[in-house]
């Protein structure tokens, strides 16, 4: 389990996280939902340790972070983090070289999934392109848990659909997914926990299969409820 | 250790097409260098002794022997390695500053790696070290090419060969970098070494707290400076009451203390303050 107990980070006077607690279980896909600037990019940042937080504590399965204890987690950034020049199949090579979890069948499976070629070089793909390429060096690790920033920001309508199959495939299957989102209508039928987001403090947190069967909600119809009152 | 060694290499590769074309550089213009003088001597020895009928002792008597020591003291000779130098200079910061600022974020990538983050300060801290090494041995190495030209060109009678030591000894940057007693290489090397770390760690604080950074980083590296001049401001003081091996001696304990701060502080900022 990744849990986050009131983390709170500040750029300067600005107050980005407010005491941000929320857990994201294994085998469960957790959603944070927020307009641009609630704090989502941050909060998945802080859980990788790319940038500092005042307050607060992260465990992943009980461990505070550390290298070893990182490499049970992957993460998904919403922009590509390969370097330009790199052909996919050097990017494999390099991913290969340092992560002992690397699986390279898999990585080869999710190529194959979304008709890429290992001979395409990083800078000339496509954005959608991009996106998939971005979620496979994700997704091909051995990792328990899989953190996500916006998946689809940007991306055309066929591109969403073949990433969005990811999430209901084996690929994600007893694995812990936290993904963040303003786009939730691509994904509301897949997602398990949802955590609604506003200037940096969590405003709802909840089941979504619970609050369609008991209250028989939408999680659009409970962000209306939260956002607009 | 083994991801350590990963890394290093992973750094060296991606500026070897520069590297090389650096070092291709230096070949350039320093044979350029050798032939143009080597071709000139040949025109003023044939028109001496053709033209105007001297005889070859008048001639070396009045013009002295071509040799490489004329050459290695020229500043064309000189240019390319101090291009070579300053590119690697600016590669010092520029090794941080691509992972931010290139085209695609690749800190991302490099800090989510499964090492100690301090690794990534160390493995790139090696690449400086293996390209001022590296260009060093490529310029002795070529050095003996370069007397070869000169011997292709200019007739033995005329000429006056050097040994590899003597060319070493006779151009400058190498008689710093190349030293002949390993203490003052340790020294030269270790001023180096000590001024790349302090360079690292003000990166790193610039990148750590950004604008408010650049003020911090430029404090520290302004304070980094007084402090190793400092035993010559305590020398001025006390009115040279120590030796200046002593003084030196001081400075380099000073780099050294100053070092393994920077490397804590690194360490320190890699871990908790930096920011994609």
């Amino acid at each position: 389990m990744i849990k986050l107990t009131g983390i709170e980070k500040r750029y300067g006077r600005k107050s980005i996280l407010n005491g941000i607690t929320f857990e994201a279980d294994k085998g469960q896909i957790t959603c944070l939902i927020g307009i641009n600037g609630a704090g989502k990019t941050t909060i998945l940042q802080s859980i990788m340790g790319l940038t500092p937080y005042q307050k607060g504590e992260i465990t992943i399965d009980g461990e505070k972070l550390s290298p070893e204890v990182m490499e049970k987690v992957t993460y998904i950034p919403d922009a590509m983090t390969l370097l330009p020049k790199m052909r996919i199949k050097d990017a494999f090579q390099f991913m290969s070289d340092f992560y002992q979890n690397w699986n390279d069948e898999r990585a080869k499976e999710i190529l194959k999934f979304f008709k890429l070629k290992e001979e395409e070089r990083i800078s000339q793909l496509s954005k959608g392109n991009t996106a998939k390429v971005n979620l496979l060096m994700g997704l091909a690790m051995d990792a328990d848990y899989i953190l996500m920033d916006e998946p689809f920001s940007g991306i055309d309508i066929f591109s969403r659909e073949q990433i969005a199959d990811v999430f209901s495939s084996h690929l994600v299957e007893d694995r812990g997914v936290i993904i963040t989102t303003h786009e939730i209508s691509d994904i509301e039928h897949l997602i398990d926990k949802a955590v609604l987001l506003a200037d940096g403090v969590v405003r709802k947190e909840f089941m979504t299969e619970q609050v369609r069967e008991e209250e028989a909600k939408s999680v659009i119809d409970v962000m209306r409820e939260v956002y607009q009152g | 250790m083994k991801l350590f060694g990963k890394l290093v290499n992973f750094e060296f590769m991606r500026f070897l097409p520069i590297y090389i074309t650096l070092l291709v550089i230096v070949f350039l213009i320093e044979a350029a260098s050798v032939i143009f003088y080597a071709f000139m001597v040949k025109s003023e020895i044939t028109e001496s002794i053709v033209k105007h009928g001297l005889s070859k002792e008048q001639f070396l008597q009045d013009n002295g022997y071509a040799s490489m020591i004329n050459i290695l003291s020229s500043f064309i000779f000189s240019l390319p390695v101090v291009i070579a130098a300053v590119t690697i200079f600016i590669y010092i910061l520029f090794i941080w500053y691509r992972d931010w600022l290139g085209k695609n974020t690749f800190i991302y990538r490099l800090l989510m790696l499964p090492v100690k983050r301090i690794q990534l300060f160390f493995s790139k801290g090696a690449v400086i070290l293996m390209l001022v090494f590296g260009l060093v041995a490529f310029q002795v190495a070529i050095l003996p090419v370069m007397q070869v030209i000169l011997k292709l060109i200019i007739p033995v009678d005329y000429r006056l060969d050097l040994t590899t030591q003597g060319m070493v000894r006779s151009l400058y940057y190498l008689r710093f970098l190349l030293p002949e007693n390993f203490i003052d290489f340790i020294i030269n090397y270790g001023f180096g070494i000590a001024f790349v770390i302090v360079l690292f760690t003000m990166i790193l604080i610039e990148r750590s707290y950004r604008f408010r950074g650049v003020f911090i980083a430029a404090f520290y590296g302004i304070g980094a400076l007084i402090l190793v001049f400092s035993p010559y401001i305590l020398q001025i003081i006390m009115k040279d009451y120590f030796f200046d091996n002593e003084v030196l001696w001081m400075q380099f304990a000073i780099a050294i203390v100053l070092s393994i701060i920077s490397i804590f502080l690194s360490n320190h900022l890699l871990n908790r303050k930096i920011r994609v």
